[in-house]
């Protein structure tokens, strides 16, 4: 069973999941089906043939080829898909034969939204910016929008942290005609137990890698156990970031956010300095997920493109934007005008 | 018949002097010690003032001096005209002007019954009027420009603000040269604010990502073994506070009341550095 496709009991046309229903939907007759009973249905399977490196279409990559269950085709991937359509009859397959063993995902969050929604979102979102040039994204196009599941390293872990730094406290009061200054200098000593969870990280190299980790963080309280029929009707990744890889980008993550804990336990005091922190990482708890992530391509009318990620559960949205550097200069010599102006004024220039 | 010309005479011999201001004519008004008159100003501000004496039956002296020690020119002015017993009448009526070329001040002063027409407030207006020229080295002109001007008021009677420490007074003009610093400063603030302003901006529209993207407040929990904070070292620094400088360009000094010499007389006055 290396390719499923989920059909519908009613008429066999392909179920994809939907995210407006947050259920199984036949887009043909308009059955909708739960995941309970989605359990109780078979779904078409078809086999996967592996092709040698040496025989290898592009730059000596292994490809995998797999077998429509829907139509017969041969389906073409990268090494790292897991679900996908057929290009003939365009039905949504999940490639179940590289989600085995270590490669099956612990949590899936499904999407929260469905393609529209993310779309008006996205515009909802540029209107908002101010510094975008006027109707640029009115007078092109999105293009390639796909619903994709991306694959995360999810850290659970207890730290124990050594912190030190120095504090000033700074008191001034007047006798008379003097001015006296008190300086009282600290030495800052905090140690203990911090306990984090849910960190996060793009389990993929890529391209999309630093798209996918900015549109975090997701409501992981809200993932559920993974189940294939998720997949279906959307794209999805497999890892080829391991554990081994991710620690140490998981261990500055977790030196860095310690430092922000233990410096906001230092309080009262006019300046801190000399920070120094040791970080020792325990009891770490891995989970591979899969999490919903709208992605696309946005062409403006003057050719250049931009590349933009969305948070399905969330709607975060992540990407460069185009500036109308104009107009930024405009309002930026009004601001500076403006204090110039005030200042001025505090001068007596005008009295 | 003979007898009562002769006392009609008399009688208008004392009415003259009681009324007439006691000065025995050439008596001296203008004590220019600091040597900023010519020959010929003195006597032209000496002719003005005795016309102003015998119209206005009040006095006016005009005294000038370089001398860095007096620290209360308007006490010093008021101590002066009592001392040397200027004055008409009873009341001792009449103004005096002084001028401290050291310390760079002018002040204004009336007593008796010249203080309640020539009150602070027009003393103000009569300290304006000579200023431009004071400032400018133009002393006789400024002199005479406010004996003018304290002539304009004296037709006027009392002042009905006299003495009141409530009345506000508008300056007239006040001249003050503008602290160009505040002008450099502001362009330099603006420039740095719009640059930062730029910067910041077009950094979040290049960045991938302009949020956080990890809730420590929701996703750790801390559980301190130790949290200590010793003192080590305590420092302390002091420092004298100046007093504030004394703005060039004529700042006034505003009295709310009448002042009192030291002989316990009081006076209306006005004081100005130019």
């Amino acid at each position: 069973m290396a390719v499923v496709a989920y059909k519908c009991p009613n008429c066999g046309a392909p179920l994809t999941f939907s995210p407006e229903s947050q259920k199984f939907e036949c887009s043909f007759c308009g059955a909708a089906l739960t995941e309970e009973e989605l359990k109780n249905i078979a779904p078409a399977t078809g086999e996967e043939e592996k092709i040698p490196a040496s025989q290898g279409a592009k730059d000596g990559v292994e490809v995998s080829l797999y077998i429509c269950p829907s139509c017969g085709a041969q389906i073409v991937t990268a090494p790292t898909t897991v679900a996908t359509s057929c290009l003939y009859c365009h039905s949504p397959v999940v490639l179940e034969g590289r989600l085995r063993g270590a490669f099956h995902p612990d949590l899936v969050i499904p999407f929260s939204f469905d393609r529209e929604e993310a779309q008006r979102r996205f515009f909802d979102w540029v209107k908002k910016k101010r510094y975008i040039p006027k109707g640029y994204f009115e007078s092109g196009s999105t293009e390639h929008f796909m619903g994709v599941y991306y694959p995360y390293w999810v850290l659970g872990c207890n730290s124990w942290a050594a912190y030190t730094a120095r504090a000033n406290q700074v008191r001034v009061w007047r006798s008379g005609r003097r001015e006296y200054t008190e300086t009282r200098i600290y030495k800052i000593e905090r140690d203990g137990q911090i306990g984090f969870e849910h960190l996060t990280r793009c389990a993929l190299t890529g391209e999309g890698n630093k798209l996918a980790d900015s549109v975090m963080p997701f409501e992981i309280r809200k993932a559920i156990p993974f189940q294939l029929p998720y997949l279906s009707g959307f794209r999805a990744e497999m890892r080829n970031i391991e554990q081994k890889s991710i620690e140490p980008v998981f261990q500055e993550d977790v030196e860095k956010y310690a430092q922000q804990i233990l410096d906001d336990t230092v309080q009262g005091y006019s300046s801190v300095y000399d920070q120094n922190i040791g970080v020792l990482i325990k009891d770490m708890n891995y989970k591979y997920s899969l999490f919903p992530v709208w992605a696309f391509t946005y062409q403006g009318a003057d050719g250049k493109k931009y590349y933009y990620a969305m948070n399905g559960q969330t709607g975060k949205t992540a990407g460069v934007l185009p500036l109308d550097r104009k107009k930024l200069l405009r309002d930026c010599a009004a601001l500076g005008t403006a204090i110039a102006g005030f200042i001025a004024l505090l001068g007596g220039l005008f009295v | 018949m003979i007898k009562q010309a002769l006392a009609a005479l008399a009688a208008s011999v004392v009415l003259f002097a009681s009324v007439v201001p006691a000065l025995a004519e050439g008596e001296q008004r203008v004590f220019d010690n600091a040597d900023i008159l010519t020959d010929r100003e003195e006597q032209l501000l000496e002719e003005s003032i005795a016309d102003f004496t015998a119209e206005y039956e009040a006095d006016l002296v005009i005294l000038t001096e370089r001398d860095s020690s007096v620290s209360d020119p308007e006490l010093h002015a008021q101590d002066y005209y009592d001392e040397q017993g200027f004055g008409v009448g009873e009341e001792r009526s009449g103004m005096i002007l002084y001028v401290n070329m050291s310390t760079r001040e002018v002040v204004a002063c009336a007593s008796g019954e010249t203080k309640y027409t020539l009150s602070n407030q027009r003393l103000d207006y009569v300290v304006d009027a000579g200023f431009d020229q004071l400032a400018d080295g133009n002393y006789a002109d400024s002199f005479l420009a406010m004996i003018d001007n304290a002539a304009s008021w004296m037709p006027r009677g009392e002042d009905p603000n006299a003495g009141n420490p409530n009345h506000y007074y508008t300056p007239v003009y006040e001249q003050r040269e503008y602290p160009v610093v505040f002008l450099f400063a502001g362009v330099a603030l603006g420039l740095i604010s719009g640059g930062v302003m730029y910067k910041t901006i077009a950094k979040q529209y290049a960045a991938v990502s302009r949020e956080a993207t990890y809730q420590t407040q929701e996703n750790t929990h801390l559980n301190l073994n130790r949290d200590n904070d010793v003192l080590i070292d305590t420092r302390m620094t002091s420092r004298l506070i100046q007093n504030p400088p004394s703005s060039s360009g004529g700042s006034r000094t505003r009295s709310s009341g009448f002042r009192t010499s030291s002989s316990g007389r009081s006076f209306s006055s006005s004081r100005r550095r130019f």
